[in-house]
């Protein structure tokens, strides 16, 4: 990924935003409620794990294995930490999005 | 089942009277096996044939016969007796079990998910998922209508594609988080919403999770051929 530019997919983005926001609380369960809760869509795990494995493997996402609870059926939590590589891809990505918006008659919602 | 056949083994793991296990001949496991129906175990839980009792004397207090309990909660009467008699293990298997043991009692007025719990401690998620490897003859068998099966093909075949299409690394944080949710919405809106959840999520799950499959298939290919 060295000589390549960072690239993000749509959803990529989207989870490495949660992954971001979440901060130490990032695992499955809260990274989906987080992109559900914000997006209005419906995501299954299935999708939120292959992306984060994606992500793994781009180097952007680390994960660690957490401590196991009750509720979980005595299963381990696996925790995703975003990494500086990962920041810069996300911040690429958004600033690649405002110039073309730029060229368009849209505005950011934020400025509507 | 009749009491004197309790504990009744035509296929016995070991002789009486020593310690290690003394195999008849060598057909001996494989008839075990293909006979283990015949076999009584010896002493039940407690809970099981207490709770199996009281649900079968309820029903006769009410002078409803085992086939209109069948027809009300469409269940197979065979099911219904393997309840009462507290038989777990003549039951389909996986959520099914669960399943009628919690219509079953809800039918009598019970409260159905304290009654499958009492008689199937610590039934989760993941033992839902190894029960659809382990129970796959069982459930065959046991399989009750044509509407039954249309119902759980696809999640049976969801949930093995699911065990093999994740890593080991994700398996544990993956299914963990299933049963979490599980959780959470089977003490908010009961087990029905939480079963209804479940299966959902892994039909949901599976095309991703394919997807990637056949990516890393097809890349592995091109590899070898370079």
């Amino acid at each position: 990924m060295s000589n390549q530019k960072p690239y993000l997919g749509e959803f990529e983005e989207f989870v490495l935003l949660a992954v971001l926001v979440l901060g130490d609380n990032a695992y499955g369960v809260s990274i989906r409620d987080l992109i559900e809760q914000e997006t209005g869509r419906s995501v299954s795990f299935g999708a939120i794990y292959t992306t984060l494995d994606r992500l793994k493997t781009k180097g952007y996402v680390s994960s660690r294995q957490g401590e196991p609870t009750q509720e979980r059926g005595g299963r381990a939590k696996r925790y995703f930490k975003i990494e500086g590589i990962g920041e810069t891809a996300l911040r690429e990505a958004q600033s690649a999005r405002n110039r073309m918006l730029k060229l368009t008659k849209l505005r950011p919602t934020w400025q509507t | 089942m009749k009491d004197e056949l309790r504990g009744w083994d035509p296929y016995p793991l070991k002789q009486k009277g020593e310690g290690e296990p003394v195999y008849w001949d060598e057909g001996h496991l494989e008839r075990r096996e293909r006979f283990k129906d015949l076999i009584r175990p010896a002493e039940l839980p407690e809970t099981a044939r207490g709770l199996g009792g009281k649900l079968r004397r309820t029903r006769e207090a009410r002078g409803i016969s085992i086939a209109q309990a069948a027809q009300s909660t469409f269940i197979q009467a065979r099911y219904l007796e393997a309840i009462e008699r507290g038989q777990i293990e003549n039951l389909p298997g996986g959520l099914y079990t669960r399943r009628f043991i919690e219509l079953y009692a809800q039918f009598l007025n019970f409260d159905g998910r304290a009654v499958s719990r009492a008689l199937l401690p610590g039934t989760t998620v993941s033992e839902l998922i190894k029960d659809s490897f382990s129970g796959v003859v069982n459930y065959n068998s046991g399989r009750a209508s044509s509407t039954d099966a249309t119902e759980t093909k696809l999640p049976r075949l969801g949930e093995v594609l699911l065990y093999y299409f994740l890593s080991e690394e994700e398996r544990d944080g993956f299914i963990g988080d299933v049963e979490e949710t599980y959780s959470v919405i089977e003490v908010k809106f009961g087990t029905r919403a939480a079963e209804i959840f479940f299966y959902k999520e892994i039909l949901n799950s599976m095309s991703p999770l394919l997807a990637r499959f056949i990516a890393r298939v097809i890349l592995a290919m091109l590899n070898e051929m370079k």
